[in-house]
């Protein structure tokens, strides 16, 4: 049974020749019966929902590494910072101030502190450094946090603690410079080298 | 009986089906490796916010050949597999191009999260190769645990018939 409708061919004489006309035959499922018609929608049905129709043919793989570096960082925002000290005749001392520079800070590491300290040896107008208004980021759900700022430090060539406890965080804060001298000592220039660290207890 | 001329043809008909695409496949080539670097990790941070990282255009080819015809219809999902993932990575892929063949192609112009439930990538018919696919990593941040992470995706071929 190829075909389910088929078209005759039909050969009639007419007056100038012979007629050829086509006529569609019937159908021939007129005469399928209700059976076969369930049979073959349910075998339809069941092709259509076969595996081999909607299957996973074929499959493969690769590999995703993200590797994430350890980052320590530290930066001040002012290159240079000049302090010139008036000394006040009445008390023999004077001092001079600058809040001019800001310190930031970030690591993906746990329990950070950053120091300071200079490459001066020998000071004749000691120098302090406040760290004051820590803000950032840090995320409280893995033990971040930006830091906290400790009270002023006197400079020297040990490393000192001026900001403790950051830990998965970036931060900064502002940093206040102070100089101080006395009449004590003689006019003069010095010039310090400060270094800030990022690091482990 | 009249039935016998039916269930033949229901038979030849299963048959045909069941064994559409017998050599058809899939095939991916390359890798995804993504440095996280410190410098990028400060600028992310400098700019408080979590920024995508988003990888080579063509880090991997996907090829589907071997279907029986122009017009067989198929589809790839995509999944992740095994590896201690961090906790608010996700990782995102997305097509790059069209590769080449006669086949035709769509979806994924634009990044799909790939997920350990699977998701679909594209659907296409006929045959496929070097299809290029572009892959993205969010939720980076200095909270990432450094060192490195590993997953593995896999893609999967499903024909959807013609």
């Amino acid at each position: 049974m190829p075909h389910l409708m088929c078209r005759r061919k039909r050969h009639e004489e007419g007056p100038q020749g012979p007629i050829i006309t086509w006529r569609d035959s019937e159908p021939r499922t007129k005469g399928m019966s209700l059976i076969m018609r369930t049979l073959l929608f349910t075998a339809v049905l069941a092709v259509l929902l076969t595996p081999a129709v909607f299957a996973q043919l074929d499959s493969d793989s690769h590999i995703v590494t993200v590797t994430v570096d350890a980052l320590d960082a530290v930066d001040v925002s002012d290159a240079q910072v000049d302090l010139v000290i008036a000394i006040n005749l009445g008390t023999g001392a004077g001092q001079a101030t600058d809040s001019s520079s800001t310190l930031n800070w970030a690591t993906n590491g746990a329990a950070r502190r950053i120091t300071v300290q200079t490459d001066r040896g020998t000071i004749n107008y000691p120098l302090y450094v406040l760290a004051s208004g820590v803000s950032g980021s840090a995320t409280p759900g893995v033990g971040g946090s930006r830091g906290t700022a400790g009270g002023e430090v006197q400079l020297s060539t040990t490393a000192q603690s001026l900001v403790t406890g950051i830990a998965y965080a970036d931060g900064n804060c502002s940093l206040t410079y102070r100089a101080t001298a006395t009449v004590a000592v003689a006019p003069g220039t010095e010039s310090h080298n400060v270094t800030y660290t990022l690091t482990t207890p | 009986m009249k039935t016998t001329g039916v269930l033949p043809a229901i038979a030849l008909a299963l048959c045909a089906l069941s064994t559409e695409s017998p050599a058809a496949g899939l095939a991916v080539m390359g890798s995804c490796q993504v440095m996280v670097g410190p410098q990028w990790l400060i600028q992310a941070t400098r700019g408080r916010a979590t920024l995508p990282y988003t990888g080579e255009p063509a880090a991997v080819l996907l090829s589907v050949t071997g279907m029986s015809s122009p017009l067989a219809g198929w589809r790839v999902e995509v999944r992740r597999e095994g590896g201690a993932w961090p906790e608010g990575m996700k990782l995102w892929v997305r097509r790059s191009g069209d590769g080449v063949g006669a086949g035709r192609l769509s979806g994924a112009h634009g990044f799909t999260e790939i997920t350990p439930s699977g998701t679909l990538l594209c659907l296409g018919q006929g045959d496929r190769t070097g299809i290029p696919l572009q892959f993205r990593i969010t939720g980076l941040s200095l909270h990432a645990p450094v060192g490195a992470h590993m997953a593995g995706v896999s893609y999967g071929l499903i024909t959807i018939g013609e």
